[in-house]
């Protein structure tokens, strides 16, 4: 194939829009007498290395197949290069093959970063192997399932239909496990090349950093606060303000978006760096986070953390989602694993509080407490373990209990203001909770100064097998 | 073998039941009873042709209402079927035999217009059940022999007080509405006013008779 | 005055006895309390509906998402069955004319306050004189307007719900009607938001329990292959539901006429074409078609918000 990716199927699209243009360097090409079913290579993207495994389309790879895919991972991890692997076929043939896929997926895990890209089915032990990538991009038309459909269908009475069988639509809202979904296979490789842009080649390297004009000579963004609601509970889009916030005024490059979308997560620049963001969103429940939703940032913190991207965090949240711990969706288990992934973090951690910042989660979202290098807050800030019409509710209750008359709604209205009003973010700082109260047309030069800072952020982490995340 | 006392419940959703039993007569004592003495968890009940809807409370145990439902159904006295009002009353309803299809009955029957007058104001009648509109009873007199179809094309609006037959019931519109049925007369008498209490004349066991007032 | 004096002498609180405190909490109805300025497609107000009232031939009615109504109540502070507005896609402008606290939820509605973005699922204060606007919802049907003190238009059989199908209760909002709020409750609010997820735009997973007559199909189970989409027929008396053809179909296995008998909300009325109805609050009492199944009572108020275009897909629940 030499460079030319021409050629038919989706998995060879994602190829070509994934490497710089004749840069392919196939390692194992049917065309060249390889086995057939897997086309492997490496390539540049963006002028830096990059290992590839594309499938063919159909049938459990033969065994040689399989050996070609487990060389391609060796050369991935011996020459320390992002590694993208395209699906479309079910199984590996052996529990032998497979487990070699396995054994090599997690060895790389945290060493190099690995996207699967799924343009057709990826069933079986296939579905398995995926979310052992660190991001999973699926085509419209793919689909991946564990269970057999036809045992499934005898278990469960349904004869499912394709978004039962796990199509790419069911696993971007509902399971979570596609973390995006393009329309085609061309349009997946450049989301992966994009992607790979905000990443290190392996954990030894860093993030490629772009040449931008200096922030410190931009004007303030005066018109940020403009999206900004007066009223603290009133629901604005959290995106356009992260867009405001980067280079360039780009939305960030979002993981994730339509699962648990209390949570935003992805990568966007500031200063040219790669900088993950995570953000409450409070369009979204208040900005309170779901089960789903802490899962969903916990990953994305340790995925960041893994690669030596700094994570700025956006906290405007109403708290955790209240629900009985007998509740399925308790959030309490995976609100412990957001704490661990930013208390375990030794990549800069910055923090800007952008609103409310009530109950416990404002502490678990990149506190100073749990290690934050900076935490900033814009003067609409209000940072109080309960909101104001909590707190006056609390006030006043036991005079109304007391058989004494409470206050009418107005007078009611006026005290929970004048609460609100009492909890500027300039008594955070008081207490150390925030280390400055900045503008948010300045808040973009502020960041840059601190990531330059933080630049060579250095934490040892104690010896240890490795820790136990509270999964 | 059923006895009279046979009966089923079907489910209805997850709060309420369908009991079906093989003798329907009994259906409007049966929920004048339970009205008077319901049993915990149930919420209303509806009695209808052939069935009764038992409705529950948020939270009710199902499994309990139904045998409970099931106890009551088979305690219900026999006589109930002939005593149905448990009041006695019997609400004279005064008719202007005027309706627009009364000839069209007549023929469907095979008699004169007077012959319908005559069996409708001859009959007592038994409000079997409610529906379709508030205050509308569906009123039954198995000696009647006054059972007609409906309108193959319903009226879009049928005005208060019409009185009406059709599939073997007699009725009066409560309130002006669209409607199905044959026309036979109209009724000055106000069926229906929800300010009012009891705000229907009409309830399941109430006996009903027609009479013939001058145009 | 003694309340504040008592206030300012608690150990730890911030201060606050600056503000005077009404001696008398307003106890009685005030007759003059929210104008309309536009009601929207429909708005209609909703309690908890009038159960109890079959032999009057009177169904339940009431809001169509019970749950969205009930915390639209606490969060003012109100018990959970006063009335409320139940607003049909937004749209309904509101002008205070005297102080009211108020929430709105259900569907996800824009809300401001005299131009002023508001919170939705939250308490808002509305200032005698002020405006208070819904824009048209993104995800959902129905929004809930609480109002603190409870909508006190006089009730009718027991209840403030207008019955849309049977005429009764209020009639549906129009501009320049003025509504009466009840006194307000001793309970304050205790929260100012209340994080609940939006209603989805997606598909809704509804579970049903088939019966009483699913006996009358000869696969009843076709209900559950595959999805359902909501027609435009859509209001609070029932949705038409449809899908491609290719799907199985709901036949009849018997063509005998059943005689009326009482139907539940969330029942799945199969006319002869095969399209089942989803019977909703204003359903008629009783009806001529076999009901396939019964929508469990606690998915009613997700199959509330399903819009017309939306899909449903229903799935069995197992039990007598």
């Amino acid at each position: 194939m030499n460079g030319d990716l021409r050629g038919g199927g989706e998995a060879v699209a994602v190829l070509a829009a994934l490497f710089d243009p004749g840069s392919f360097t196939p390692l194992s090409d049917p065309a060249a007498g390889g086995p057939d079913g897997v086309l492997t290579g490496h390539g540049t993207v963006a002028g830096r290395g990059v290992c590839a495994i594309a499938q063919a389309p159909g049938a459990v790879p033969a065994p040689a197949a399989v050996d070609a895919e487990v060389r391609a991972r060796a050369l991935a991890a011996r020459t320390g290069r992002p590694l993208v692997t395209v699906h479309d076929a079910t199984g590996a043939g052996t529990a032998r093959g497979f487990g070699e896929l396995v054994r090599g997926a997690v060895a790389l895990s945290g060493v190099v970063p690995q996207v699967a890209v799924v343009t057709g089915a990826a069933d079986a032990g296939r579905a398995l192997l995926l979310p052992l990538a660190d991001v999973v991009v699926a085509t419209a038309g793919a689909r991946s399932a564990l269970a057999d459909p036809a045992a499934a269908a005898v278990v469960t009475g349904r004869e499912r239909d394709a978004a039962g069988l796990g199509g790419a639509e069911l696993h971007a809202s509902a399971t979570g496990r596609a973390a995006h979904v393009a329309a085609d296979g061309a349009a997946a490789g450049a989301f992966v090349r994009e992607l790979l842009g905000h990443l290190p080649s392996s954990n030894l390297a860093t993030p490629p950093r772009l040449p931008v004009e200096p922030v410190a000579d931009e004007q303030p963004d005066e018109d940020l606060e403009d999206l900004l609601p007066a009223d603290p509970a009133a629901p604005y889009d959290v995106r356009d303000v992260l867009a405001r916030l980067a280079d360039d005024e780009d939305a960030p490059l979002e993981l994730h978006a339509r699962y648990a979308a209390g949570a935003v997560t992805g990568f966007t620049r500031l200063d040219g760096r790669s900088l993950g963001v995570v953000a409450t969103d409070p369009a979204v429940a208040g900005g309170a986070l779901d089960a789903a939703a802490a899962a969903k940032a916990a990953r994305f913190v340790r995925f960041c953390d893994a690669f030596g991207v700094p994570v700025l965090t956006l906290v405007d949240t109403a708290g955790f989602l209240p629900a009985g711990e007998d509740d399925p969706g308790s959030p309490t288990a995976a609100a412990a694993q957001l704490l661990y992934a930013y208390a375990e973090a030794s990549v800069p951690l910055l923090t800007v509080v952008t609103g409310r910042a009530h109950g416990v989660a404002p502490f678990v979202l990149g506190s100073r407490h749990v290690g934050a290098d900076v935490v900033l807050a814009w003067p609409r800030a209000r940072l109080s373990p309960r909101d104001a019409v909590a707190e006056v509710a609390d006030e006043v209750a036991d005079e109304v209990a007391g058989g004494r008359p409470g206050p009418g709604t107005g007078e009611w209205a006026r005290l929970v203001a004048r609460r609100e009003e009492l909890a500027p973010p300039a008594a955070a700082v008081v207490v150390g909770d925030v280390d400055a109260v900045v503008e948010p047309g300045r808040t973009r030069a502020h960041l840059a100064r601190w990531l330059e800072a933080l630049e060579r952020k250095a934490v040892t982490p104690p010896a240890r097998r490795h820790g136990n995340l509270p999964l | 073998m059923l006895g009279v006392s046979a009966a089923r419940l079907l489910p209805a959703g997850d709060r309420a039941w369908l009991l079906e039993p093989a003798d329907p007569a009994r259906l409007a004592a049966f929920a004048r009873e339970l009205e008077r003495d319901a049993p915990a968890g149930v919420e209303d009940v509806l009695p209808a042709a052939r069935t009764a809807l038992v409705t529950l409370r948020p939270g009710a145990d199902r499994d309990e209402v139904a045998r409970e439902v099931l106890r009551r159904w088979e305690a219900l006295p026999q006589r109930a079927a002939a005593d149905q009002t448990g009041d006695g009353d019997v609400v004279t309803v005064p008719v202007r035999y005027d309706g627009e299809d009364l000839d069209e009955v007549a023929g469907l029957l095979g008699v004169s217009p007077g012959e319908v007058v005559a069996r409708h104001t001859g009959a007592t009648w038994t409000c079997a059940f409610v529906g379709f509109a508030p205050g509308f009873g569906y009123l039954r007199s198995p000696g009647a022999r006054l059972a007609v179809p409906r309108r193959a094309h319903p009226r879009t609006a049928v005005p208060a007080g019409a009185v009406a037959l059709a599939d073997g019931f007699s009725a009066v519109y409560p309130r002006r509405s669209p409607g199905g049925w044959r026309l036979i007369g109209t009724t000055a008498l106000t069926l229906w006013d929800a300010s009012a209490d009891p705000p229907a004349l009409l309830r399941p066991g109430t006996r009903v008779r027609f009479a013939q007032v001058a145009g | 005055m003694s309340g504040a004096a008592a206030r300012g002498a608690r150990a730890g609180r911030v201060e606050v006895d600056a503000v005077e405190v009404d001696a008398v909490e307003v106890d009685a109805v005030e007759v003059d309390a929210v104008e309309v300025v536009a009601p929207g497609p429909l708005t209609t107000v909703q309690d908890l509906g009038r159960p109890g009232a079959f032999r009057w031939g009177v169904g339940v009615a009431g809001a169509a998402d019970r749950r969205s109504l009930t915390l639209a109540n606490r969060l003012v502070g109100n018990p959970p069955d006063h009335a409320a507005l139940e607003v049909l896609l937004g749209g309904l402008v509101l002008r205070a004319r005297t102080d009211l606290v108020l929430a709105v939820t259900g569907a996800a509605t824009p809300v401001d306050v005299d131009g002023a973005p508001a919170g939705w699922c939250s308490v808002l204060v509305l200032p005698a004189g002020s405006t208070l606007r819904l824009g048209t919802a993104t995800t959902g049907l129905r929004a809930y307007v609480a109002v603190r003190g409870g909508v006190a238009v006089p009730p009718v059989l027991g209840s403030r719900s207008r019955d849309t199908l049977a005429g009764l209760g209020p009639e549906p909002l129009a501009a320049g009607d003025v509504l009466p709020v009840g006194p307000a409750p001793a309970q304050l609010p205790r929260l100012r938001t209340a994080p609940v997820a939006a209603p989805t735009a997606g598909a809704v997973d509804l579970r049903v329990r088939l019966g009483p007559r699913a006996d009358r199909f000869t696969d009843p189970g076709a209900l559950f292959t595959g999805a359902w989409t909501v027609t435009a027929q859509c209001d609070r008396v029932g949705a038409r539901l449809t899908r491609p053809a290719g799907q199985p179909p709901l036949e009849r296995s018997t063509t005998a006429e059943l005689p009326p008998e009482g139907v539940v909300l969330g029942a799945l009325q199969v006319p002869p074409s095969g399209e089942p109805v989803l019977f909703g609050p204003d359903h008629p009492v009783t009806g001529g078609y076999p009901v396939v199944g019964v929508v469990r009572d606690a998915d009613a108020d997700l199959a509330a918000q399903v819009r017309p275009g939306q899909s449903l897909r229903f799935h069995p629940v197992v039990g007598a």
